[in-house]
């Protein structure tokens, strides 16, 4: 209940802060910008112009529908966090030749989060016997390691001693007979170094000075470090039997169950000696709920899209009159881009961070690629629609001119006097009311009026002057058109491209005929 | 003579078919019901329950200049104000129910929970469109 009202308090206030931000913040530099452009008469810069933006940011945001993509990125983003149920895997770690553990003889070793009693560390014997019982394998050996970093030194032969390495006496016979170099290589298993590591430049292990480290039997360990039972960091369990594909299946599954019963677990390793397995108490999200965190993912990122799809003929509507007294052509885009920026993307880091504060690392991956589905998939979607319509040709209008001029080369003016008269009595747009010619030296005048077939009670006069200069024809065209009764522009622009384009197509393929 | 209010429900009914809001209703039950099946016990029901608020509003906005010329129709032809109101109940019960039948998994309460919030949310947003309309026509006149 307490994180619920937390989480209605963190959206309120997350609306209200942007609210602040957008209403009073920007609306105070643009309302300083445009007074400074009215009374001192600058010129609009670059500045100006993003404050421009930004107001138009403004407007959209001011739309009920925003609130709905803040819902709904939070929501979902929660939802996904929620659904995170991590889980631990085993990995197959490296073999190395120089472990403590036999290469032939398959293992389990068990590394503790701080020294164990003897008791706990039964419990756990006694418990991975009946599992190693029902896999059909018995125990061949037990080993002990204690190794223990001191915070105060104590005193040994006269040494400063720091680290104490107890191990079997078995072992610590062995580890007699080696050189330094040598025993600062060996391993129990993988990064577990016999000698205990105080970290790593990059993959090279820093070993405390050797003058401060005492390796010594189990039994003296305990007596060094005044405990009063026996005490362990790691325990080997040396195996014997058969490790099949099935055996080691369910070796590793008992394993496991083992770790999750026992918090004093760090890391459990199974040796097989071609192949060495590590069980790590670091969650990782399992399948499950990475599928919830797709779904949820798919369905944000399509709630986000429904609402950006009202969105859109609004912004578009708003741009193209924004266009008109001078947004750069960018601009529709530059608006929607920041309000995904604002509305998405940081809402979504914001809810992000909390969600890593509240949740954990796990489920932050899981939100993180809800977050990056919605982000990327409402970014394509504005990208897709709100596009910079460029204008080529095809868009770009010149009005329907009323005038036409034309001129023919080494054609005889009564030939092209034929041809108009025919174009007008053969155009099927038009019924010619009346047609008659007349001419004056080296000019013919024709007139005509005709009617508009496809509407009543509408049609042109048309006039047109053929006048010769040399062997050059001149065709001068000139359209009146007329309704008894109002008709509309593009009814008129239509009468006057038919009846021009018919005369000027006639000539022109008589001349090419 | 007034339009009646069946009509008016049939009218609303395939305006609501063609602009595609039946079909993204459909597509959001069937991934509300995946989440809630595979998520169950793990998410708080608080959550899965106004996650239907932006759902829900998302599968109107999608068809919202349609759903604006259908309201626009209907004031237009003389739809009587009162029809048009439980028109948009009887129309928001409806759609809230295929919404709420995912919820049977968890529990009766929460259908009935899932119900109620459907029903509210399409009705408001439903009623927000309407009203707009209306102020557009008022400032036509």
């Amino acid at each position: 209940m307490f994180i619920q009202l937390l989480l209605i308090l963190y959206i309120s206030l997350t609306l209200a802060i942007l609210y602040i931000i957008s209403s009073k913040y920007l609306g105070k530099k643009i309302n300083k910008e445009l007074l400074r452009y009215r009374g001192e008469n600058v010129r609009i810069e670059i500045l100006s112009k993003l404050y421009f933006i930004l107001k138009v940011v403004k407007i959209i945001t001011s739309r009920p529908s925003v609130l709905l993509i803040v819902l709904g990125v939070i929501l979902f983003m929660i939802i996904s966090a929620e659904a995170t149920t991590p889980s631990h895997v085993w990995y197959e770690v490296k073999t190395y030749k120089d472990t403590l553990v036999s290469e032939t003889i398959p293992a389990i070793i068990f590394k503790f989060n701080e020294p164990v009693s003897t008791s706990l560390i039964n419990d756990l014997y006694s418990s991975i016997k009946k599992y190693l019982h029902s896999s059909r394998l018995d125990i061949l050996d037990l080993n002990l390691f204690l190794r223990v970093m001191l915070d105060e030194p104590i005193t040994i032969d006269n040494r400063d001693i720091y680290v104490v390495v107890g191990v079997d006496s078995k072992i610590f016979k062995e580890i007699l007979n080696l050189s330094i170099n040598d025993i600062l290589k060996l391993r129990i298993v993988d990064d577990e170094y016999l000698i205990p590591t105080q970290g790593y430049i990059g993959p090279k292990p820093i070993f405390p000075p050797l003058n401060s480290v005492y390796i010594t039997s189990l039994s003296r360990a305990i007596k060094i470090l005044r405990l009063n039972t026996t005490y362990a960091t790691e325990v080997v369990i040396s195996l014997k039997g058969n490790t099949s594909y099935e055996v080691t299946n369910k070796l590793l599954d008992n394993i496991a169950n083992a770790v999750n019963k026992h918090e004093f677990i760090e890391r459990a390793y199974l040796a097989l000696g071609n192949a060495t397995y590590a069980y790590s108490r670091t969650l990782i999200p399992s399948i499950n709920s990475f599928i919830i965190a797709l779904l949820t993912s798919t369905i944000s990122a399509m709630v986000i899209i429904a609402i950006l799809s009202s969105l859109i003929p609004e912004l578009l509507d708003l741009y193209r009159k924004l266009m008109i007294i001078g947004l750069p052509p960018w601009g529709g885009r530059i608006i929607a881009y920041i309000f995904i920026f604002i509305f998405i993307m940081i809402l979504g880091i914001i809810t992000l961070s909390l969600i890593y504060l509240g949740y954990g690392p796990t489920s932050t991956f899981n939100s993180l690629i809800t977050f990056t589905i919605v982000s990327l998939s409402s970014l394509a979607y504005i990208t897709k629609v709100v596009k910079v319509k460029e204008l080529v040709r095809s868009e770009s209008y010149i009005p329907v001119r009323r005038h036409y001029t034309y001129v023919v080369k080494s054609v005889n003016v009564d030939y092209v006097e034929n041809v108009v008269k025919n174009s007008l009595v053969t155009n099927e747009f038009f019924d010619v009311e009346e047609i008659e010619s007349k001419r004056y030296r080296n000019e013919v005048i024709i007139h005509s009026r005709l009617n508009f077939r496809e509407s009543w009670g509408s049609g042109m006069d048309l006039n047109i002057i053929l006048s010769t200069h040399d062997d050059v024809v001149k065709v001068y065209i000139s359209t009146y058109p007329w309704g008894i009764e109002e008709i509309s522009e593009s009814m008129l622009n239509t009468m006057i491209a038919l009846a021009i384009s018919k005369i000027v197509g006639a000539i022109k393929s008589c001349i090419l005929a | 003579m007034y339009i009646s209010l069946t009509s008016i429900i049939c009218i609303e009914l395939k305006c609501l078919i063609r602009c595609r809001v039946t079909y993204l209703l459909s597509l959001f039950t069937t991934l509300l019901t995946f989440l809630i099946i595979l998520s169950y016990g793990k998410v708080r029901l608080t959550f899965i329950l106004a996650s239907l608020i932006p759902i829900t509003s998302s599968t109107i906005t999608i068809g919202y200049t349609t759903i604006k010329q259908m309201f626009h129709t209907l004031i237009l032809i003389g739809a009587p104000r009162r029809y048009l109101r439980i028109s948009l109940i009887i129309i928001s019960l409806m759609y809230s129910i295929p919404y709420s039948l995912p919820y049977i998994a968890v529990s009766i309460s929460s259908v009935v929970y899932a119900l109620l919030i459907v029903m509210v949310t399409y009705n408001l947003t439903l009623n927000l469109f309407l009203r707009g309309v209306r102020r557009e026509i008022e400032r036509m006149i």
